[in-house]
């Protein structure tokens, strides 16, 4: 369990956005560290290579970004992430794969971002920025992986459970579209020159979408209780 | 690294040939909970008859009631099972709670029915029926012996172990035990009919639990192994500021490794979104190039579901293009256009460039259009004024595809 912090160089000022990574392969590590560090206006405060590392840190800064593995020694990322989202921060999921059930796994555990861990520097360096602008990188698997689970129980609704929390319209016609657009290779500006909306606009509605994500797991689990204590039990 | 990576591989293949072996023994203990049932019924019959001729010349009420009650629970017993089973299991039961009802409710009625006949009419000789039941009881135990593991040879032994008791009533020469004898065999046939059936769903459906477990195990340790691997290969790679070459490849045998674990849900995908997918793969290497990259998919048709296979093959097809247009025509655009017609679907993948030469990119080619064949579609590459244009299209395929759970469907209706 090492953590190594890195002492603030000169010209870095206190606006700097904070990044912390979790991720525990070394040269992977060294790696992102190297990435990230290069963006201006964008200091890695800390590097974890576990969950305890991680919440240690997280016990006494509070970065603007954590960038976290999911993969860990001591457990799955997705407890860091349920942490950062309960306390605001955004988290974003490196990880060498993205199979739905890893992607959906993290994004219900509230991460706003998802980035393949083997992407060269530049596209790294894109997304973080883009994240701390407010944005929410998606790549088209995972805009397709949203549309189906947010869409299914709709079409598979079964008339015999009521829906809950208005659960038959969780996404509005609009974040369909977008999503849509976004699973068929459409980056966010095309989507938006498409809808005729902003760009700003877009990022919201992408965000919304992750958080209903979340919320609808939480729901979820409550329809699978009330399902089996009335119908099935 | 290459060493790592080599080592990592061999240790893979023997944990997947391990991984053989184990769902081997899961889909036995599968199959063992069906073949536990299938005895139950008619032992719990013969136990009943049994007590009833016993029984018979001092209460001749207590043997028809008790063999009501033997039926009911029975029943109770298997459909108990069998739900216990689907809670467990969270897995669809073909044969639903009815019909199982219904099967057995005819199949019983039909015994009894018969037995009362002859019970009612004509006083049952003792001795005939213990030694057909001594005969079916010895032949029921050999067939489970024998047949531990295997529900189709289990049931059809259980079943056929009742033919001495039916042989042997037949040859007594009275007509009513010669009627209990043919009432028992069409019960038989059709406890039988309803195992194989049964039997035939179960199979097939632990088939298909067993294929999705060893491609979730397969996935899992391509996640868990080779990927880490390759991953830090990349990272040390990139230390080395001299060996671009070896980080492109090391990317490209991650990002087919990441294609092939995506793909392995087997889901059909709608044709539109398999190239949403394809441009993700496709940007970076593109950029990368210095070309510029124009997304056209718009089409106000709705696009075909491609099953897994055809999801690859178009993949390729427009990887492989693209390679060829960096490669080849000193391009600075490549527009991907895709239009869905009355005809049909043409994904075109038009370059500015110079041009191509045919017979270069031979093999190439020959592998573009026999994957174009196996879409059911056309390949062409053709030189026009704005560029150079490679078409692929696809004609609207009117055969739905069948998925196994749908085939199975169909052959138990």
């Amino acid at each position: 369990m090492t953590s190594s912090t890195r002492p603030p160089s000169h010209g870095e000022s206190s606006s700097d956005k904070s990044l912390l990574i979790v991720e525990d392969e070394q040269s992977t590590r060294e790696y992102l560290c190297k990435g990230a560090g290069g963006i201006d206006g964008v200091t890695v405060v800390a590097a974890a290579d576990s969950i305890a590392t991680a919440m240690q840190v997280l016990h006494h800064t509070r970065p603007d970004l954590v960038l976290c593995d999911l993969g860990l020694p001591d457990g799955c990322g997705t407890t860091v992430i349920s942490h950062c989202a309960e306390q605001g921060i955004a988290a974003m999921v490196i990880s060498i794969f993205d199979d739905e059930e890893t992607v959906l796994q993290a994004l219900e555990a509230g991460a706003v971002g998802y980035l393949l861990k083997d992407q060269p520097v530049p596209v790294l360096q894109r997304a973080i920025v883009d994240l701390l602008a407010g944005g929410s990188p998606i790549t088209p698997s995972i805009a397709r992986f949203l549309l189906q689970r947010l869409t299914t129980t709709e079409q598979a609704g079964d008339t015999s459970t009521p829906p809950v929390n208005g659960e038959l319209d969780i996404l509005s016609a609009r974040e369909k579209e977008v999503l849509n657009l976004l699973a068929q290779g459409y980056k966010s500006k095309e989507v938006a020159g498409q809808l005729e909306l902003s760009h700003h606009t877009i990022a919201s509605h992408q965000r919304n979408v992750y958080a209903k994500l979340s919320v609808r797991n939480k729901s979820e689990a409550v329809a699978v209780a009330i399902k089996k204590g009335l119908i099935d039990p | 690294m290459l060493k790592i990576i080599a080592k990592e591989v061999s240790s893979f293949i023997e944990r997947l040939r391990r991984n053989d072996r184990l769902s081997e023994v899961e889909y036995q203990q599968h199959h063992r909970i069906f073949t536990d049932m299938s005895p139950l019924g008619p032992v719990l019959f013969l136990l009943f008859i049994l007590a009833g001729v016993v029984m018979w010349d001092y209460v001749p009420r207590l043997w028809l009631s008790l063999f009501i009650f033997g039926f009911i629970s029975d029943v109770a017993v298997k459909i108990a099972i069998v739900e216990y089973y689907k809670r467990r299991t969270h897995e669809q039961q073909h044969t639903g709670t009815w019909r199982r009802v219904l099967f057995f409710g005819v199949m019983y009625t039909s015994m009894l029915w018969g037995a009362s006949t002859l019970f009612l009419l004509y006083p049952m000789p003792v001795q005939n029926l213990v030694v057909g039941i001594g005969v079916f009881s010895i032949a029921l135990f050999i067939a489970i012996t024998l047949a531990r593991s295997y529900l189709p040879v289990q049931t059809v032994g259980a079943c056929l172990s009742f033919l001495p008791m039916c042989i042997a009533l037949l040859f007594t020469g009275v007509w009513q035990y010669q009627l209990l004898s043919l009432m028992l065999v069409f019960a038989l046939g059709m406890m039988l009919m309803m195992f194989r059936n049964s039997a035939e769903v179960a199979a097939s459906q632990l088939k298909e639990q067993a294929r999705r477990d060893e491609r979730d195990r397969i996935v899992r340790e391509l996640h868990d192994g080779m990927g880490g691997h390759l991953l830090s290969a990349i990272s040390l790679a990139d230390k080395e500021a001299d060996t671009p070459a070896v980080q492109i490849a090391l990317r490209a045998a991650l990002s087919e490794m990441r294609l092939l674990v995506n793909s392995a849900d087997g889901e059909p995908r709608e044709l539109l979104q398999v190239l949403g997918e394809v441009r993700s793969r496709i940007e970076p290497q593109i950029e990368n190039a210095g070309l510029e990259l124009i997304w056209d998919t718009a089409t106000s048709q709705p696009t075909p579901n491609l099953p897994v296979e055809s999801q690859l093959h178009l993949t390729r097809i427009l990887q492989e293009c693209v390679a060829n247009v960096i490669k080849h025509a000193s391009a600075s655009t490549i527009t991907v256009q895709a239009r869905a017609g009355d005809s049909g679907v043409q994904v075109r993948v038009v370059d500015d460039g110079q041009g191509i030469n045919t017979t270069e990119g031979g093999k190439g080619l020959d592998n573009m259009r026999y994957r174009a064949e196996q879409l059911g579609g056309r390949f062409t590459i053709k030189r026009t004024p704005e560029g150079t244009v490679a078409t692929l299209h696809l004609p609207h395929q009117h055969e739905p595809v069948i998925t196994p759970s749908q085939s199975i469907k169909l052959s138990l209706f």
